[in-house]
């Protein structure tokens, strides 16, 4: 199901917002790769995720360099850290499977829209 | 085909501020959907930041020449000295973990110490009803190298704990700081605060060049032992200190430093015979994790069954002692693949008498009771315990849950 969460200037770039549709808190996120909506739930203690800070992250270097990447994309987790690519949803220390539930957002004809199916039954 | 806007909330995330009950509103929701209002859960270990209220304690500071230094306002930074420096690192990792920098721009109710109301959101929020309260920066203190400013601080916090905070809800106690560095001003602590309301033990923390064998502590422990109060160990951690000065990552001192300056004092415990000496002081082991357990018994015991007769006074095996002391379960290190571990680890400490709940909030790796309530291995029986009737039997709590 579609919804329509604002005007394309209401959500400029670098920033997130959280909204609540379809009884569910979701964060949507104007990056310089495109626009990006994940649950604010954290898989790890079900903190709200997006309330964190988005920034980059150290990335593989040689021995005392340390090179910053991923500049804008990773969402830390304000409750404990934990940190999260919001392009693709997935926990940064890939080994594990715990990810961020991604939604479908898009620009269309200068509104954001937001695909999120209603929850199935109340919890 | 889209749809038109129907009830969209945006809410803006605000930079800068803070509410503990909204940042915890999920734990809130954690504990509506598990009912924990329905549980006595006793948190064993939370903390507030005491620095945030210095210039109450630094007023009952009894020496004057270390209450002018305390205050600040004869240095050069108008910031007190008498607080070691943090190298402990990249806690807050910069202000990723939000709350540390924000926490002082959260308001309080002006009808109660600030400290008590910002407790109460998060206990509140958790779904605690009771609250064992621990310093932050003061568990620090013991590496001033002068004692008189351990001690001249320790008991002025005392002070202002047992007469600002402790009255103000029977439902936050503490365990009070032991300034190690002076067995006497220990003693003497004891014997002024032990019997005021809300004290349910003392601590020491955990970082220490101490023995705690050694024979100027003895009256201590037996002073404790009469009250039936228990003794404390908090852990923390020392970068500069020459075995970790060697690692170049927080997460590496962190993940070795915190158990391991407990194993140092429970190795010492055990097997210099003091649960022999004084069998009825209980001793807590807090913030240092439940993993190294399993190899302090294993490692102990072999050792101990080949040098006994470095060992005299026991008459049973390291482990079997270790099982007899208490430990808080945060952080309670959660195997990625496999529960067998943790499973394994619960029945080695026994748990089910032995583990205390602690969140540790606010600290970056605090724990909810869910960590603890949906453990498949436990019982309904065992979560309960764990939860808070092994903590309220310890500390003589009252079975009240409040909601």
């Amino acid at each position: 199901m579609k919804h329509i969460i604002g005007n394309v200037d209401e959500f400029p770039l670098g920033v997130g917002r959280i909204v609540e549709v379809a009884g569910r808190e979701i964060g949507v996120y104007h990056l310089a790769e495109g626009f990006f909506a994940v649950l604010n739930i954290c898989p790890h203690m079900h903190a709200p995720v997006c309330r964190g800070q988005l920034g980059g992250t150290y990335l593989p270097s040689k021995p005392y360099e340390m090179e910053y990447g991923l500049r804008g994309r990773v969402l830390r987790c304000p409750w404990h850290g934990w940190e999260f690519d919001v392009v693709t949803g997935q926990s940064l220390f890939g080994i594990d499977k715990r990810r961020l539930k991604s939604f479908a957002v898009d620009v269309v004809d200068g509104q954001v829209v937001l695909e999120a199916a209603p929850i199935a039954a109340a919890s | 085909m889209t749809t038109p806007t129907t009830q969209v909330v945006r809410r803006k995330l605000v930079a800068g501020s803070q509410d503990t009950t909204e940042l915890l509103r999920h734990a809130a929701l954690q504990a509506k959907r598990r009912k924990f209002s329905e549980i006595l859960i006793v948190d064993a270990d939370a903390h507030h930041y005491e620095t945030e209220s210095w210039p109450e304690i630094v007023a009952r500071i009894e020496d004057p020449v270390i209450r002018l230094q305390a205050s600040g306002n004869s240095t050069l930074r108008g910031t007190t000295s008498i607080l070691p420096g943090t190298t402990s690192g990249d806690i807050e990792m910069s202000g990723r973990i939000p709350r540390y920098a924000r926490r002082v721009k959260e308001d309080g109710n002006p009808s109660e110490p600030r400290d008590v109301t910002l407790i109460r959101r998060a206990m509140h929020a958790i779904g605690i009803d009771y609250t064992v309260l621990f310093p932050g920066p003061l568990l620090r203190l013991g590496f001033h190298p002068s004692p008189e400013y351990e001690v001249q601080v320790a008991r002025a916090y005392a002070r202002w704990l047992t007469e600002v905070i402790l009255p103000a809800d029977e439902h936050i106690k503490s365990m009070l700081y032991l300034p190690f560095q002076d067995p006497m001003a220990c003693l003497q602590l004891v014997r002024e605060f032990g019997d005021c309301k809300g004290v349910i033990g003392f601590l020491v923390a955990s970082y220490r060049d101490r023995s705690v064998h050694d024979n100027a502590y003895m009256p201590l422990y037996a002073e404790l032992e009469r009250r039936k109060l228990p003794l404390a160990f908090h852990s923390s951690v020392e970068w500069t200190e020459r075995t970790f000065a060697v690692m170049n990552r927080y997460v590496s001192i962190h993940a070795l430093g915190m158990p391991f300056n407990h194993m140092v004092h429970m190795t010492n415990w055990v097997i210099n015979g003091l649960p022999e000496r004084f069998p009825g002081l209980r001793t807590i082991w807090i913030e240092g994790g439940l993993a190294f357990v399993p190899f302090l018994m294993q490692r102990l015991d072999s050792v101990y069954m080949m040098r006994s007769s470095e060992a005299p006074l026991l008459r049973k095996l390291p482990s079997e002692y270790m099982r007899e002391f208490f430990y808080t379960s945060q952080p309670l290190e959660v195997p990625l693949h496999s529960l067998d571990m943790l499973r394994a680890t619960f029945d080695m400490i026994k748990a089910e008498t032995q583990l205390l709940y602690a969140s540790d909030y606010p600290h970056w790796d605090f724990d909810l009771p869910s960590q603890i309530y949906d453990l498949p291995f436990l019982t309904q029986e065992q979560k309960l315990r764990i939860l808070g009737e092994n903590a309220a039997d310890l500390f003589g709590l009252g079975r009240n849950v409040s909601s």
